[in-house]
């Protein structure tokens, strides 16, 4: 039993030991420094954000917390005039009206960007993670009154997301502009840049992951929500911040390239179709 | 045999008795006896029977949701879908061949080969419960060496459901295993040759709760688990009246996981369980277990083929087991759609 016993332990050594080794030279690996992207100094722009994290009987979302962070700082280093708003975190129904009916006008920000991410159901209701368990999109659109703001982005990261698009509301009164992390039929799923398992990220992204180096905070659990990754892929490709609609209508297309290379080159099964719409320049 | 044969015979097994408690400090395993009647073949041919058999397989298979579950955490990436409110939805379809090799440790013990069939599908359903059933062809081949000696074929089956949830970092189930299982155990001696028919109705419970600590490339996991196992067993042979008994036993075991992600594609684990019978029922025909408490470990190699298909390599051996030493391997191969 000894000799078993001995055999295993040195087996296992010998494996994570190795495993080590290997991960410890791809850390190691000196990283490209990132080059920084020219600012705007242009525009006002906001950056909301709503997202449900504490779910009491699924896992967390901590990886979409963590996309909320990624926008927030790659905004940050687009925009000298970036007003970020207090973020909303597992906002009850009534809580999250009242946060939607107080984004910002045209009159507050030139450019309004909204994170919005959730767990969703198929049929595209949001799920809280406490009072009430889930509403549909008309349902709360249609109880609402949200401030008008033609320069409206939101990015919804959540699965099934453009099934949100079934009801003219979502446009009409809340988003004149949108990205969305998944078709309808799609689910989106969190990425881990910390475990090698599945998609060995750091190996794979290595300006992503060096940016993410520089810029996450230090405890960061290296999760994020695929969209988190496709963002940040579009970000470091941009030399210039997008400022008009047709620069969004870019930074889009750009998104959705990048989520479909996602698909080809690196994994089907972890990723979803970033898709969504802009509206016409405003004259 | 006459009284001074008897009066050796005696004297030899106490002698063997002090013997091998000095040197192993633990019950000493039973002698084998002269055969002297077809009721003593007959009894030692169940000994055998019941040492290995499908209610075996029936506890591995009652004990697998926990793997699953696990695999449920660490290898399935997080999302942000709500539960769609279907029944039966994300199949994955399973397939393993198992080979076990058993030898009683007792003096001229049953030494037992196993091959296994395993199919299975795990699918989630409402309220993000996983649930699933697998199923099992076992044949069993036994062999003891001595002037007793024994051999055994037995063909069987067993069918497991369960039922199991995560909730963030811990999880709990319960699986409910029916096996059935035919053989006939036969005594060596050709001019003396017993012959028993023995079917075996087993049922198998399995509640399970447990914790798992993921960071990283590694993830820690624990689970105690209560196996109770009841078993209608029922012998025909030429010699003896038909008859039949029904045993039940209890074993906690505290199943202990430790994974690690060697790369993109490789993962691994070691298992170490501790298992430990807590009640027991007395059989008319059979030795109940001498030791009580015994440990099983081993390594599992997780390879993913594709994005939707991996194969996996267990190897499984009990150890600091009085009665019995046991050696599974398991090469399986699974999909998720």
């Amino acid at each position: 039993m000894r000799r078993r016993c001995t055999f295993f332990g040195f087996f296992l050594t010998t494996v994570v030991i190795a495993s080590a080794a290997i991960q410890c030279r791809c850390a190691d690996r000196p990283f490209s420094p990132v080059a920084r992207p020219a600012i705007s100094t242009r525009y006002r722009v906001s950056f909301d954000s709503i997202v449900n994290v504490g779910y009491k009987w699924r896992r967390p979302m901590h990886g979409w917390a963590a996309t909320e962070l990624i926008i927030e700082r790659t905004l940050r280093q687009w925009y000298s005039r970036l007003e970020i708003r207090p973020k909303s975190r597992d906002l009850p129904l009534e809580d999250l009206k009242v946060a939607l009916e107080s984004l910002p006008s045209s009159d507050q920000t030139d450019i309004s960007i909204v994170y919005l991410a959730s767990s969703q159901t198929r049929q595209g209701q949001w799920e809280f993670t406490r009072g009430t368990r889930r509403v549909s999109w008309p349902d709360l659109l249609g109880s609402i009154n949200i401030r008008q703001h033609p320069r409206r982005i939101v990015l919804l990261d959540a699965c099934h997301a453009s099934g949100v698009m079934r009801s003219g509301l979502w446009s009409d009164r809340l988003a004149p502009s949108s990205f969305f992390a998944s078709l309808e039929g799609e689910r989106t799923y969190e990425l881990n840049f910390r475990s090698p398992f599945r998609l060995d990220l750091p190996r794979r992204f290595p300006k992503a992951n060096a940016w993410l180096r520089e810029n996450m905070p230090a405890d960061w659990d290296g999760k994020t929500s695929f969209f988190g990754l496709i963002w940040l892929q579009a970000f470091l490709k941009t030399a210039h911040p997008p400022e008009t609609q047709d620069d969004w209508k870019v930074f889009l297309r750009l998104c959705r390239k990048e989520s479909e290379d996602f698909r080809i080159t690196h994994s089907r099964r972890l990723s979803s179709t970033v898709n969504g719409y802009v509206a016409p320049s405003v004259k | 045999m006459n009284g001074k044969v008897r009066m050796l015979f005696v004297v030899g097994c106490l002698v063997c008795l002090m013997a091998s408690s000095v040197t192993l400090g633990t019950p000493p395993p039973v002698a084998a006896p002269v055969d002297t009647s077809g009721e003593l073949a007959n009894r030692q041919q169940v000994a055998a029977y019941q040492g290995a058999s499908n209610a075996n397989v029936a506890k591995s298979n009652a004990q697998r949701p926990i793997t699953f579950s696990l695999d449920s955490y660490r290898a399935t990436a997080n999302h942000a879908a709500g539960n769609d409110g279907s029944w039966l939805s994300d199949p994955k379809p399973f397939l393993e061949y198992g080979y076990g090799h058993n030898r009683a440790k007792e003096r001229n013990g049953l030494t037992t080969d196993t091959h296994t069939v395993t199919g299975g599908v795990i699918c989630k359903t409402f309220a993000d419960f996983q649930t699933g059933a697998i199923f099992s062809f076992i044949h069993a081949h036994g062999d003891s060496a001595g002037r007793n000696g024994v051999d055994y074929d037995e063909d069987g089956f067993t069918a497991t459901f369960f039922i199991s949830k995560n909730i963030q970092w811990f999880y709990f189930g319960t699986s409910l295993t029916y096996g059935y299982s035919g053989g006939i155990a036969r005594t060596k001696p050709a001019a003396n040759r017993f012959r028993t028919k023995i079917d075996s109705n087993t049922l198998v419970v399995c509640p399970y709760i447990g914790a798992i600590y993921v960071n990283g490339p590694f993830s820690v996991s624990t689970t105690p688990t209560y196996v109770y196992r009841y078993q209608d067993v029922a012998y025909r042979s030429g010699i003896n009246p038909s008859t039949s008994e029904g045993i039940s036993d209890g074993t906690f075991v505290l199943a202990n996981r430790a994974s690690y992600a060697v790369s993109e594609k490789l993962w691994v684990d070691f298992n170490f369980d501790y298992n430990q019978i807590i009640h027991e029922d007395e059989s008319k025909y059979a030795q109940g277990s001498t030791d009580r408490g015994w440990l099983t470990l081993g390594p599992k190699f997780t390879y993913y083929i594709t994005e939707t298909a991996q194969i996996y390599l267990g190897y499984t051996a009990t150890v600091a087991n009085d009665d019995f030493e046991d050696h599974q391997i398991n090469v399986g191969l699974d999909f998720r759609f």
